[in-house]
Order: C-alpha cells, then structure tokens, then sequence
C-alpha cells in the first residue's frame, strides 16, 4: 500500500474473516454496492464497512482485478489495450478452480461489479459449453432429483437440444 | 445415475444453492440457446430456468450443434422449433432477439407472430437475416418487413440489422429509439429511406449495403444525432447530400456518385473502382476539401499513378492519424505514395492493401527523393505483399524514416474490399499457393534486414483456403500445407473439423499431434513427393 498524498480518501472494508482492507476511493467505488451507500449516506465514509459475504481471498482478488482494470481504462484506447485486457482477463480466470469462481461469483455478485461479473459469468459458460450432463452437474454439485419419466419428458419435450453431445474433455 | 455422498454433496449444494437464480440464467445466457435448453436437465430448479434467458438466437445453421451438417433441416422445421422455443419462453423481457434462416414470403405469418413478440418483451436488439442471398431470387418472394400487422411505435428497439428482405412504409419508422441500423440486401426506395431518417431521430449508425433501388440519400439537420453513414455497393446510387448533416464518420464504397460531403467529418472512406472514376484521388481532394485539415482517418481506393497525379491539389492532412489505401493497379511503383506519408505530419498508422496479382515481375526500383521523417508513424500493415522490388521499397523507406516504428504487419493474402474484409484468398488460392510460398520467402528476406527494435508479425494465416475450398483440395489428393499451418490449425477448430471430415477421421481423435506429415500422391501417379522445393505443392506424410 503506498504511502498516498493526502488527497487520495481511502476506504476500509472488513471481510467475513475478519481481515481488514484499505482500498483507495476510487477502487471502493467501482463496487456498485458501496458506492451506492456512500452516494446515501455521504457521512458514512470514515467508518469501516462490513462486508459479511466477502472472504478476504476473494476480496484481495477482486480489489487486484479493479486496480489492474482501472489502470487500463486510464490509458488511452487502442487495439493493443484491449489484448491486454483480454489477456488479463484469461489470466485471472485461468488458473482458478470451479470452487474460487463461484466464490467469486457470489462476491462480484454481492459487490455488485458488472463488468467483473458479466466476465466470471462468461468464463464459467465455457467451461460447461457443450459438456455432457454428468459434467455440468458434478461442476455445480447438483443431484439429479428428477424422477426417470420426468427426465425422459424433458428430453422429449427439447429434443432438437439434446441431439449431438460431445464427450466429456476430463 | 451416479451415487451421492450425503457428506460431500451437502457443501457442495450449500455453495450452489447460494447462487441466485439471475446469476444462472445470466451463465445460461452466454452459451447457445441449444446448450441453454440443455441445462433443463440438470436437476429440478434448472428445469425452466433457460426459458429466461435475455437473448434467444435462432440460428439456422447453429440449430444442430457442431458437426452436424444442415442439409437435413427444412425451413418448416425450423419453424417449429422456433415457435416451439417461444411458446415455452418465461422471460419477461429480451434483450436480443435473432433469426438466421432462409425464408420468405411464404412463411410471413410466422415472422410476423415472431416480431410482435420480440416486441412485446421490449426486446433491444433485433437481427433478422433471411438469407436470400442468390441475386436472382425473385424479389417478390422476399418478406416485407413487417409485413401484414402494422407495427405501433415501438420504444425499446435501439439495435436493428435486417438482411435479405424488403422494407416498406412504415415500417422502421415507429421505432422511435432507434440507434444502430443496418441493411444488407434490403429493397427499399428513396421515400422508405427519408422516411426512416426523419422519424427515427435518436438514429446515430446507418448502414446501408446493396440496397439495389436506391437513386438518392440525403441526410440533413432533422437527423441531428446521426454521427455516422455507411453505403456499399448501393449499385443505382447516383447522388448523396450529407450537407447539412453533423456525420462524423463516412463510407462509401460503390460507383461513383455526386457527392455533397458534410464539414464535420473526422474519418472519411471513399472507394471507388477505377472504371468509374479516374483520377480518384484529386476527385476526393475536391468532395472532401472541407474536411481534409480536420480529417483523422481516411481510406481510398487509388493507385499510385492517381496519388501522384493528385497530390498537388492536396493541403496537408495536418491531423490525419490512419491512413488506409487499397489498390488495384497493377502498373506503377507502391513508393509514389510516400508523397502521402509526406503530406500526413502526424499519420501513425499506415495500411496498404495490394488487391491486384501481378503475373510479371512489377515495377523495378525507383529513385525516391522524399527525405522527410514520420515522427509519429508506429504501425505499418501491407496485405497482398508479395515481395516485388517498389513493395521492399517502399517498405524499407518506411523502417528508414519512421523513427518511432513499433510493428510491421506483412500478409500476403489479399483481402477484399468489403464490409467483412474476408480474404480473397480463400475463394482463389488453388492456383496461387505457390505465391504464397513465395510470397513468405520475400517476407523472411526483408525481415533479416530489419532493425531487432521493430516487432515484425508475418502473417501465416492461410484459413481463408482451409474452411472454404478443403474439400475440393483434398479430393484431388493434393494438399498446400507444411509443418507451421499444422501448428496453426489447431487453433482453428473448425477449419481442422472440415479437414478431419474430409479425411474420414473423428473429430475426436487426439492423434493428430503425433501425426508429423501427411503423405499425398498426386492425382493419377503414384509418385510420392516430399521435398518443399520440388514443387510449390507441399506434401507430408502421416501415420497414426
């Protein structure tokens, strides 16, 4: 954290975990969430918020992503920016288990950070892309509750969606 | 069925069921409407959770899934299925409602059905490309848009892109809203035309192309947010006022036409094919006078004989940023237009695309007298390069002058000169994989002389070949490929599943990384030909 000039505002966000974080105004207030509440409550900004939803892993990841994404966006358009952003974007997802993106998910979704989620979202839709149902639902932890004849109506009833599965890539 | 453990399944289900149901139908709104359907499989509160999705994309080709070939679906069934998917659709508003389908006039009543409902779920965007394509379908088979019901005003619609139909009046008038607007293929007439412009006043994007029966465009001040026009190959264009307008942003692409240019424009393209018009660029100089000293991008169809010819008229382009110059001449040497460069103080992006294929060796070195530097150049592109003398030149005039050069783009496939900006190469490339060999050495040759400081990218992408033209290539048993398009292919996923299907493999089968070559014999013999400099046409040899 750097030693900022006396303009810079920051602000504290206690995570579920009890970690406190100091993120600068601006990172603070691309999370639509909290910037809704300052735009409320102007008075509020000294006080520490509580963010009971948020783990301080998912937290430091999220401020990262802002920072770094901000940063883009002060530079001035061009094609080779927005590889760069392409490529962070895969970075950051890349390497993250189901476990961590849906973690993130939630967070970004609790944050409410559009940009951020839109991508977590997408990110997540390729990884289920023309995958078999087995593995869409052991990616979720989802038990099939349907009863055989239910599932046999389902299938019947979209047929044209369940033509053509591909094998599973793991 | 698999086995659930209670234990594991409890935090797992924990996690999930954390997810609200707009995060999932969001996820479920990133994948195709068939993978979305799909999802109603999952478990018990998945099952109508697709029917929400904010945009549903009926895509005639996409409907059977990768793979799969669309010859077996008729249009009747995908009729079906589309009224099918909307009589189970819970959303109550769409984002994005698509249709990509060959159908006509005969199937009016359904389209109609279809549009009002996009409309009453406020959808935002509408694409309708009915795919006739063919010039010579009958023009009165195509669907009218909208056709019987009049439309009321709609408010929600801001996006619009229509293909292969007609519009009438009103038609595109009630929508209010409208921002973005684009028409490939659409019959329509001036009236239609004015009309649209002068109702749809939050319109900011046109996009006019092949609008066959078009005579004249105006656009004036009643179109006040309309920043930018684009017109191709409106072929019964004879005049276009922008005068009195506030575009910004103007393409032409066609004949020529009689042109009374706006003042406010910052990027103009202006091609048109020299059968038309000679002396292209003083033509342009003239039109566009009123814009040249604000002009930030400029694109022109030319050739170098026109540029010097022309040059005079010219002031300096003393804000010009992107300059993008096709040609189609065969005759004259590229360097003449470094005159262009000269005239273009803070030009930082330069583009030449080479359309033309020379059968003789080109124009031999010139004297170039221009000593100017370009400060500012960093980015220079040439497409259809080959290697002649005026092209090494030219390119050599740049690495020389251009003190903050930062990246050099050679490709040597041609592009055409249309929207899409496809590689020509891919249609034609039978006959000239040889150049494109060729073309490559000359590439690598230039490139040893060149400075480490500058980042040089040599295209390699020869895909336009792979998709469209496998099958006949691969059916003369002759292939144009060496070790590095292998590499390259297996990125492009769908150029390797034609060629596995051509090859009569599964498209599962993980072997091709171990296979090394391919081994072809040439039609007729059985001579088995290995080395590349033996012949152009590359072969390899393969084992499993």
């Amino acid at each position: 954290m750097s030693m900022a000039a006396v303009e810079t505002k920051k602000i504290t966000l206690r995570t579920a975990d009890n970690h406190e974080f100091e993120v600068e105004e601006a990172i603070a207030m691309e999370f639509s969430t909290i910037k809704t509440f300052f735009d409320e409550n102007p008075d509020a900004s000294e006080d520490t918020i509580p963010l009971p939803n948020v783990t301080s892993k998912c937290l430091s990841a999220i401020i990262e992503y802002c920072k770094s994404h901000l940063a883009f966006r002060a530079r001035e358009t061009s094609s080779s920016i927005d590889e760069q952003v392409r490529t962070y974007d895969e970075e950051f997802v890349k390497a993250r288990d189901n476990e961590s993106l849906k973690e993130l998910i939630l967070a970004a979704n609790y944050l409410n950070i559009k940009a951020l989620l839109d991508m977590l979202n997408q990110a997540v839709a390729d990884r289920i892309k023309n995958k078999s149902v087995e593995y869409v639902r052991r990616f979720f932890g989802l038990e099939n509750d349907y009863t055989p004849e239910e599932e046999a109506a389902i299938r019947a009833e979209n047929e044209w969606a369940f033509e053509g599965v591909d094998p599973d890539d793991d | 069925m698999q086995t659930v453990n209670p234990k594991r399944s409890n935090t797992m289900k924990d996690r999930i069921s954390e997810l609200p149901d707009e995060i999932l139908v969001h996820i479920l709104s990133f994948l195709s409407l068939r993978n979305a359907a799909r999802s109603g499989i999952l478990s018990r509160r998945w099952r109508h959770l697709w029917k929400s999705v904010p945009s549903l994309n009926f895509d005639f080709v996409n409907k059977l899934g990768p793979g799969r070939d669309s010859k077996g679906l008729n249009k009747y069934q995908f009729v079906d299925w589309v009224n099918a998917v909307l009589d189970l659709y819970q959303g109550k508003s769409l984002d994005e409602f698509r249709i990509h389908c060959t159908l006509g006039v005969d199937l009016a009543s359904s389209i109609d059905s279809w549009i009002h409902f996009a409309i009453d779920k406020k959808v935002k965007r509408m694409d309708l490309d009915f795919l006739t394509r063919l010039d010579f379908f009958p023009v009165s088979l195509k669907y009218t848009f909208p056709s019987c019901n009049p439309v009321e005003t709609v408010t929600s619609v801001e996006y619009v892109s229509l293909s292969s139909c007609i519009l009438t009046l009103p038609g595109i008038g009630k929508f209010r809203s409208l921002k973005h607007l684009f028409l490939d293929r659409v019959e329509l007439v001036d009236e239609v035309l004015q009309h649209l412009l002068s109702n749809c006043s939050s319109l900011e994007y046109l996009n006019l192309q092949r609008a066959a029966k078009l005579v004249s465009v105006k656009v004036d001040a009643s179109s006040s947010k309309l920043k930018c026009l684009m017109i191709y190959y409106c072929l019964s264009l004879k005049c276009v006022d922008i005068y009195a307008s506030n575009l910004i942003t103007f393409t032409y692409v066609g004949h020529k036409v009689d042109l009374k240019s706006a003042p406010s424009l910052t990027e103009v393209s202006f091609c048109v094919g020299n059968h038309s018009c000679e002396d292209r660029l003083t033509y342009a100089g003239v039109q566009f006078a009123g814009s040249l000293h604000q002009l930030e991008k400029l694109v022109l169809q030319v050739s170098p004989h026109e540029v010097s010819r022309g040059i005079g008229v010219l002031p300096t382009l003393c804000n010009l940023k992107v300059l993008v110059l096709w040609v189609s001449s065969k005759e004259d040497s590229v360097t003449a237009f470094i005159q262009l460069l000269d005239l273009s103080p803070l030009l930082r992006r330069l583009e030449l695309h080479l359309m033309y294929l020379r059968s003789q060796p080109g124009p031999s070195r010139t004297e170039i007298t221009s000593e100017s530097v370009h400060r500012q150049l960093e980015e220079v592109e040439v497409g259809g390069f080959f290697g002649f003398e005026d092209e090494i030149q030219l390119l050599e005039h740049v690495v020389k002058n251009a003190v903050a050069l930062k990246k050099i783009v050679i490709d040597p496939c041609r592009k055409d000169l249309s929207a899409s900006g496809k590689s020509v190469e891919a249609g034609n490339s039978f006959p000239f994989n040889g150049r494109l060999q060729t073309a490559r050495k000359h590439a690598q040759h230039f490139c040893e002389r060149i400075p480490p400081s500058i980042n040089v990218e040599k295209v390699e992408a020869i895909f336009g070949i792979w998709s469209l033209s496998l099958h006949s290539v691969i059916s003369k048993g002759i292939l144009f490929w060496d070790a590095n398009d292998v590499k390259m292919a297996q990125l492009n996923a769908k150029a390797m599943r034609t060629f596995f299907c051509a090859l009569g493999v599964s498209e599962n089968n993980r072997e091709l990384e171990k296979w090394d070559k391919l081994e072809w014999t040439h039609e007729g013999t059985n001579q088995v030909k290995e080395s590349k400099d033996e012949c152009p046409l590359l072969t390899m040899s393969c084992f499993k």
